[in-house]
């Protein structure tokens, strides 16, 4: 593992957020955050860098809460520790999202099987209602949403598109972390399906 | 690698540190809602620069037992007010508590429903086992 900081001054901290000091936390952030990930991501090189940096993140939150877990006598260097910890981290991270996408696809395929389900006629009625409502020609919803973000968002979605980090880059807050922009992205899209709807009962 | 330097993971660190009520960035978030703030007018408050929240924000909040001292410390690091941090502190933990009280008597008032009712079935029972007593 590469140096990132001064060990001494590293224990130094260490002794003061034990002691309970309440600005260490944010000059041990400023020092190793970055150094952290940087090394993280080269331990995962294909991984999503918002995975990495909520794992490096977390690692030195957590020690900050609570700096009596780090023991200085074991002879492992404090980076060392957080180092640990935030690839224990990623690891969870990257298999919870393993799990996630393992049972959106079994719920995938379990509803394009269904005898029931998708037909038309037979039932969802609302569903494919809502869907004609808000599937507007681009051209069309230029005139209903204003706003480029908007737009831009629309025309992917007639499209297709489905990824969150897409949306995100858009609405500008890719920065942010993975769950905030989910969130975001969610409310953006339910927003425009709702002007589109507006409009369309307006009319009608 | 571009992506990982040190303001670009410290604003990440900031927003997410919001969701940690050990943190000063939980502290000011609450407040910033409690009052409908926005980052400008926070800073304009604390009288530091907008730049500097992130940063305040990972500062550990402070404690109850050592509470002036803490936001002392705080303040004096960042040359922020100390008494307006102070009031945002107390502020936001006033109003916690009262939502926990809230909470917790709105929880209080079912259990004490539920108990009144299991001890009307066992005043009920004994006055029963009682007549039956008294007429052999």
């Amino acid at each position: 593992m590469p140096h990132i900081n001064d060990p001494a001054a590293l224990i130094g901290l260490h002794k003061r957020l034990l002691q309970g000091d309440r600005t260490a936390s944010e000059e041990i952030a400023r020092q190793l955050l970055a150094p952290l990930a940087r090394q993280l991501s080269r331990k995962f090189p294909f991984t999503d860098e918002q995975i990495v940096s909520d794992g490096v993140t977390d690692s030195i939150l957590d020690y900050c809460e609570k700096p009596q877990q780090f023991d200085a006598t074991r002879g492992v260097p404090l980076e060392g520790f957080l180092h640990m910890a935030a690839r224990r981290n990623v690891s969870n991270l990257l298999r919870g999202e393993k799990r996630r996408k393992a049972r959106e696809g079994r719920y995938g395929q379990a509803s394009l099987e269904s005898p029931v389900e998708l037909y038309v006629s037979a039932g969802n009625l609302l569903q494919e209602d809502k869907k004609i409502r808000v599937q507007r020609p681009q051209g069309e919803a230029i005139t209903i949403l204003t706003d480029k973000k908007d737009q831009r968002i629309h025309e992917l979605r007639l499209q297709g598109e489905r990824r969150t980090q897409v949306f995100a880059q858009i609405l500008g807050i890719d920065h942010l972390p993975t769950e905030v922009q989910r969130r975001q992205v969610k409310r953006a899209k339910d927003r425009i399906d709702k002007l589109l709807e507006r409009r369309q009962r307006s009319q009608s | 690698m571009n992506s990982y330097s040190n303001a670009r993971m410290l604003a990440f660190a900031a927003e997410r540190v919001k969701t940690r009520p050990d943190y000063l960035a939980w502290v000011l978030d609450q407040y910033k809602e409690t009052e409908h703030l926005s980052d400008d007018d926070l800073a304009r408050f604390l009288q530091i620069r907008i730049s500097q929240l992130p940063r305040l924000g990972l500062c550990l909040r402070p404690r109850q037992d050592h509470f002036t001292a803490d936001v002392e410390q705080i303040s004096s690091k960042f040359g922020a007010d100390s008494y307006a941090l102070a009031r945002a502190v107390r502020l936001v933990e006033s109003v916690s508590v009262m939502a926990t009280a809230a909470t917790d008597s709105k929880d209080s008032g079912v259990l004490m429903a539920a108990r009144a009712r299991k001890d009307k079935r066992k005043l009920q029972q004994k006055e029963d086992s009682r007549d039956k007593r008294s007429k052999s």
